[in-house]
């Protein structure tokens, strides 16, 4: 038994088993939502590279498995990723029956999950750029289902995405004909220059970002959502192991520069859309840009890490009310939404609160955590503080014109929409979530960093 | 520990009654409840006195590291005497709600009662972390018991307007707290850095309307007049504490400048609109503007019992106005005594606050002198107002009644007659301009007799003044600069979103690759 089987080929079958078995979407939902949440919980109890006993029988979990010639490795340290991968790819099954997503979701979903890990685990590193364009062809389907049109929102992620991917082999193959333990910085500058090009592509750096704000607006979502913090969350986690593998790239401040041009663009542009849908795009950007950030930052990384989960629940729950929103309107303009929070109380409310706790505001979930992060951007630079301050502050002006535009509208219309059972305990679960975790952050942050 | 069950006390009664108001029991014994629920509250805090200073943290957030503190309590010279005022209005609220039996409604018990509760969490807030919990919890509460009452799309686009500038001053408030962690300080309520003076001022003035003077809704939402005067001073309570102990440190000459100038327009502009509302409650938060901008320009100053003054004088005179609805001649010295509580007059509440006409400039000391005689004008204006509401008043009610008041008043002259009995006060008589509080009450004089005899119209300038000084003419400046960005940027991401939105996004990132190899190696190689 070994820990790549576990947790890439084994998710990997069951995502081919819940392609075929697609009409039973429901049960197929229920299975695959189960599985990664026990995938989860296996990453955070099991014993990584030990011997265990079950009964009279001895296991060694093997951290490595060698395939077709090449490495597989997840050890402990790759625990916090694997949590959080499979975390997310519960959160986001969970929902997708109720959000209403295409059958092919889950199953794509999960098949992409466990390519992505096999991006991260896989040696050389030039084959993990390979896995994530397969990752991101994986994703079409899944943002754009087949026999309708596909939208030009996602042929723009196929290309920015495809575009990293040159980048990303040209500096794997850089590297791989350096000696890493005698390397100088200047011999090693040409590798780190594609390296991030490559990163920019994929992290979505200003100006490559126009497809996460058209993706979320013109297809599902509750699809894209999930796609892009799939895919930033794994990138995420390859530059952490650069920025180990060779820690005086934090000297040149540019990682630094980027995550504050990000979020401080981000919210620039947030603060005057008109489309809810663009303006969840924008605040994912913004999360993208503040986890650089917090990266960049000595001993950043556990801010990061912290960072995770009530982001997941605040997008998570953004991300679903604004399916269900789009369910009852054309498309997701301010035009269209005008006074939907009098009629669609509960739908409405999910995308403002889960909007409000990625801005930091006070007794949400992201509020204890944005504290933490710009206390620690305050403690390195007041000014690289206050800009990203000021990009919430963007997040936060385009948040308040959509509960002025939710509650607005014509006073003769009437109630009518109904929501849905799932929905309503689904929401209710959430923005009770998002509420418990803003006021008792020990327990969460606690149990995930330890 | 009192403080702890005060608090507990205080949030459980609305629960209990909130759950109560399901059954089958009367709502006078709901009612009889929450009187004794609130009651033991007041009482509670009141005797916190005893334990002065005590501090207690609620829990422990982690990691301590980078957040530097935790949820906790801090009672003091400075929060007893707000924690004492917010839980005195509930009482005050609940005994005179008698008037209004017809209307009784347990869930606006609970909802008073829990804002209540909230309020008082804010006002003992020891650090930031606190009062943010607190004060967001406070603009949510507030915002849903508004936008249930209002119909019109306007009047929820002001709610929303209103929701903002407070939701401002709790982005101020974190920008304040990253300055004293910037400079190697973690900010309490305990010692205020310096540097970060000027911000929470900011911060507390735009929650409190003064800065920048707005005015945060076209007509008051139609509330019962209880919920809608805890709902309103509250909030207040909860922000003009934190004014007081910035007052303890003072700000810069810069921020003072500033301070002095917008909180001068407020002052007017609440004046003025105050004495042109339609009644008391349409006069609500322009009273609140006025005062506040007292309370500010004092903490600006320095000036911590002055600031306290006016603070204390808002909630208690405010209260008694907006509350006193049964105008029966036997009970017109209520409105009056509620007059004294603010004029800034040897021996009366607000004696103190006349400290601030001691240390500003003339002119300054002319216009708060006129901004208060007109605030004293407006408020006996409405206070003496021959309306009668309606109400059946049962003989019992005249005990009651009037019982809510004589509590309001006593508080107010009981506590601040024991703090100067404390510190040597009533020997010492030097607040420095107190004569300026004899002025205002000259001016007010005059202007009523002349009112009175029917020489003195209002006159049509007073309704051009207050169109100057709302300050609509600027905002509608900054809502057009707004829209033109929006413009430039829509412009842009067509750009990047249009069919040769990948060429531009890679040209864009070559300018800016090129940019910065030029600044970081200072064009040396280009």
């Amino acid at each position: 038994m070994s820990t790549p089987l576990i947790w890439i080929a084994f998710p990997g079958l069951l995502a081919v088993a819940g392609f075929f078995l697609r009409r039973w979407k429901r049960a197929v939902a229920g299975v695959l939502s189960a599985t990664t949440l026990l995938l989860a919980m296996l990453a955070w109890f099991a014993p990584i590279g030990e011997t265990f006993r079950l009964g009279p029988w001895a296991f060694t979990l093997s951290d490595r498995l060698v395939l077709a010639g090449r490495l597989f490795l997840l050890d402990v340290s790759d625990r916090p990723m694997l949590v959080t991968v499979y975390l997310t790819l519960a959160f986001f099954f969970i929902g997708s029956v109720t959000a209403g997503v295409s059958k092919l979701f889950v199953p794509l979903g999960l098949a992409m999950g466990a390519i992505l890990v096999g991006s991260l685990a896989v040696e050389p590193f030039l084959y993990a750029a390979l896995l994530i364009q397969l990752a991101v062809l994986v994703g079409v389907p899944l943002l754009s289902p087949p026999g309708r049109e596909v939208d030009r929102s996602v042929l723009r992620y196929l290309t920015f995405l495809s575009f990293g991917l040159p980048f990303l082999l040209f500096s794997g193959w850089l590297l791989s004909g350096l000696n890493v333990e005698i390397i100088t910085p200047s011999e090693i500058l040409p590798a780190l220059v594609f390296l991030g090009f490559g990163f920019a592509f994929l992290l979505a750096v200003f100006p490559l970002n126009s497809w996460i704000p058209m993706l979320t607006s013109r297809v599902h979502p509750y699809a894209a959502t999930f796609i892009i913090i799939l895919l930033s969350t794994l990138v995420l986690t390859l530059l952490i192991r650069f920025i180990e593998s060779y820690p005086w790239l934090l000297d040149f401040e540019i990682i630094q520069f980027l995550g504050v041009l990000i979020v401080f663009t981000g919210g620039l542009w947030a603060a005057f859309q008109r489309d809810l849908g663009r303006l969840l795009g924008y605040a994912i950007i913004i999360e993208i840009g503040r986890s650089i950030l917090a990266i960049s930052q000595p001993g950043g990384i556990t801010v990061y890490q912290a960072m995770i989960f009530p982001r997941l629940l605040a997008l998570g729950v953004w991300a679903l009310s604004l399916s269900l929103l789009r369910k009852q309107t054309p498309d997701l303009s301010i035009r269209n939404v005008q006074g939907m929070l009098r009629y669609s109380s509960l739908i409405s409310a999910g995308a403002i609160v889960g909007h409000f706790s990625l801005v930091g505001l006070p007794i949400l979930a992201g509020f204890p955590i944005q504290l933490m992060f710009w206390s620690q951007l305050a403690q390195a630079s007041f000014m690289v503080a206050f800009l990203t301050l000021l990009g919430s502050f963007g997040l936060l002006v385009g948040g308040l014109r959509s509960l002025a535009v939710l509650l607005m509208g014509p006073e003769e219309r009437t109630p009518g929409v109904t929501e849905s059972r799932s929905a309503q305990v689904l929401m209710i679960l959430g923005l009770l979530a998002i509420i418990v975790v803003g006021l008792f952050p020990q327990w969460f942050v606690t149990l995930l960093l330890g | 520990m009192l403080i702890l069950a005060a608090l507990l006390v205080s949030l459980l009664i609305p629960l209990a009654i909130l759950g109560l108001s399901f059954t089958r029991l009367r709502p006078g014994w709901l009612w009889l409840a929450a009187v004794i629920g609130s009651l033991a509250v007041w009482l509670l805090v009141i005797l916190t006195r005893n334990q002065i200073p005590s501090e207690i943290t609620l829990f422990h957030w982690r990691p301590e590291f980078w957040l530097g503190t935790s949820p906790t309590l801090l009672v003091d010279e400075i929060s007893w005497l707000f924690a004492v005022a917010v839980t005195t209005l509930p009482i005050v609220v609940l005994l005179t709600d008698v008037a209004h039996l017809a209307e009784s409604d347990p869930q606006n018990w609970a909802s008073i009662l829990a804002l209540s509760g909230v309020g008082l969490f804010a006002v003992v807030a020891e650090n930031p972390i606190t009062l943010l919990l607190a004060w967001g919890v406070i603009d949510i509460f507030e915002s849903l018991v508004f936008l249930q009452r209002v119909q019109s799309s306007q009047e929820r686009e002001r709610v929303v307007i209103a929701f903002s500038v407070r939701v401002g001053g709790v982005f101020l408030l974190m920008v304040a707290m990253l300055q004293a962690l910037a400079n190697g300080n973690i900010l309490t309520f305990h010692l205020i850095p310096p540097e970060v003076s000027g911000t929470l001022l900011l911060a507390t003035g735009a929650r409190l309307g003064v800065i920048p003077p707005h005015q945060p809704y076209l007509r008051e939402p139609s509330l019962r007049r209880g919920l809608g005067t805890i709902t309103r001073l509250v909030p207040v309570a909860a922000s003009l504490v934190l004014v007081v102990r910035v007052a303890d440190i003072g700000v810069s000459n810069l921020w003072l400048s500033a301070f002095m100038l917008l909180s001068s327009i407020s002052v007017i502009f609440g004046a003025l609109a105050l004495l042109r509302a339609e009644d008391e409650l349409q006069g609500r938060p322009y009273w609140i503007l006025g005062l506040s901008a007292f309370a500010l320009v004092s903490a600006a100053q320095g000036l911590v019992v002055a600031s306290a003054a006016w603070g204390l004088a808002l909630l208690f005179s405010g209260a008694l106005l907006f509350l006193f609805s049964f105008r029966d001649r036997k009970l017109l010295i209520f409105p009056l005594l509620g007059a004294t509580g603010f004029v800034a007059l040897p021996f009366t509440p607000a004696w103190e606050g006349a400290a601030i006409f001691g240390v500003v400039s003339w002119g300054y000391r002319l216009i708060f002198s006129l901004a208060l005689a007109l605030l004293l004008i407006g408020y006996l204006q409405h206070a003496l107002r021959s309306k009668i509401e309606e109400e059946r008043f049962e003989r019992w009610m005249w005990l009651i009644y009037p019982l809510g008041f004589a509590i309001l008043f006593l508080t107010q002259f009981g506590m601040v007659y024991f703090q100067w009995a404390q510190s040597g006060r009533m020997i010492s008589f030097q607040t420095p301009g107190w004569w300026f509080g004899l002025l205002s009450l000259g001016l007010a004089a005059i202007f009523m007799v002349l009112n009175h005899r029917g020489s003195l119209s209002t006159p049509a300038f007073l309704g051009r003044l207050n169109k100057i000084f709302n300050l609509n003419w600027l905002y509608h400046i900054f809502w057009w600069i707004y829209r033109q960005i929006g413009r430039l940027l829509n412009l842009f991401s067509l750009l990047l979103e249009g069919e040769g939105g990948v060429l531009w996004a890679l040209l864009i990132l070559i300018l800016l690759v090129v940019s910065l190899s030029v600044f970081s190696t200072g064009g040396r190689q280009l």
